[in-house]
């Protein structure tokens, strides 16, 4: 199963009325403070795509997906959160490495219960494109995301060794992109679907 | 409630190379540590002799407070690039290297 997904940057002094039509044109999820490295707005592959034309109001950073598991916990989600990270395992990681990674990330909703929905994908396309996976989730809350999801011990003492410079065992480059918006439905269901 | 953490450093040092170690992570490590919340608090050496014609293990204690500081540290370390090229430096004296994040065991039934 494959799909679409992209991050969205104004470019700096965009006009306004371009960014108001920009945002009238499709749905995106405005990103919330916080987020890190992935610019403005996620469009999640589910609706129609961005239409030409706003191509000096914007850049969209597309990724092609690649399902390797999810799970609806409840495919009636009704809200309020989707985070995605964005990351790139380094070029020398080795595959043993990268497998673990992906059981270890696929593990945490074991662990964590706020995470509802969830999937991982591998990022496949474009050619050239710096991602190689994508992790998303939708949570009922932001604590979920804030709380929950960073300070279990399962994050910070197992998984976050893969990201962390000080760690033997790091395979992920430190430029990721961690973004969350608000959304009143289930992005995932209708990707899993 | 998770509330010290505690992380353990453990370098296996290649013969030789002990006191470049420690020259090392003191010198270089510590004061970059201690400003991103973590303390020190023991060290060892094992076998406790330094040995010539095999690795001995040097290892650090350290602490933080609590999950949030855990997460502080992190992110400076994650924003200084510095760090990562110490622990190459570092890694080039060691046969191998671990470190290991520990809390208090929780009673049973009460576990994570």
């Amino acid at each position: 199963m494959s799909r679409e997904l992209a991050l969205v940057t104004l470019v700096d002094g965009a006009d306004p009325d371009k960014v108001n039509e920009l945002e009238e044109s499709v749905v995106l999820g405005r990103h919330l403070p916080g987020t890190v490295g992935g610019g403005h707005y996620t469009w999640d592959g589910i609706d129609d795509p961005v239409p030409s034309g706003f191509e000096d109001v914007a850049n969209f950073d597309l990724v092609e997906l690649e399902l390797i598991d999810g799970s609806l916990g409840d495919p009636g989600f009704t809200g309020e959160i989707k985070r995605t990270l964005l990351l790139q395992v380094q070029t020398d990681a080795h595959a043993d490495s990268v497998a673990a990674f992906e059981r270890d990330l696929m593990a945490m909703p074991d662990h964590i219960s706020a995470i509802v929905n969830w999937a991982l994908s591998r990022v496949v396309g474009p050619p050239g494109i710096r991602w190689t996976h994508c992790w998303e989730q939708e949570y009922y809350t932001l604590d979920g995301l804030k709380v929950d999801y960073m300070m279990s011990p399962h994050h910070w003492g197992l998984i976050d060794g893969w990201f962390d410079p000080e760690m033997p065992q790091q395979i992920v480059d430190l430029d990721l992109a961690h973004v969350y918006h608000h959304t009143d439905r289930s992005v995932l269901a209708a990707a899993l679907g | 409630m998770i509330g010290k953490i505690h992380i353990l450093d453990e370098l296996t040092v290649e013969p030789g190379r002990l006191d470049a170690v420690r020259q090392l992570m003191t010198e270089v490590y510590m004061a970059g540590a201690v400003e991103r919340g973590m303390a020190l608090e023991q060290t060892w050496l094992s076998p406790p002799v330094e040995l010539y014609d095999q690795p001995n293990n040097l290892v650090y204690l350290w602490s933080v407070p609590d999950a949030a500081a855990w997460w502080a540290m992190r992110g400076a370390a994650g924003r200084d690039p510095s760090v990562g090229e110490f622990w190459a430096e570092m890694d080039a004296l060691c046969v191998e290297r671990q470190r290991r994040f520990l809390v208090d065991d929780p009673p049973i039934g009460e576990g994570r």
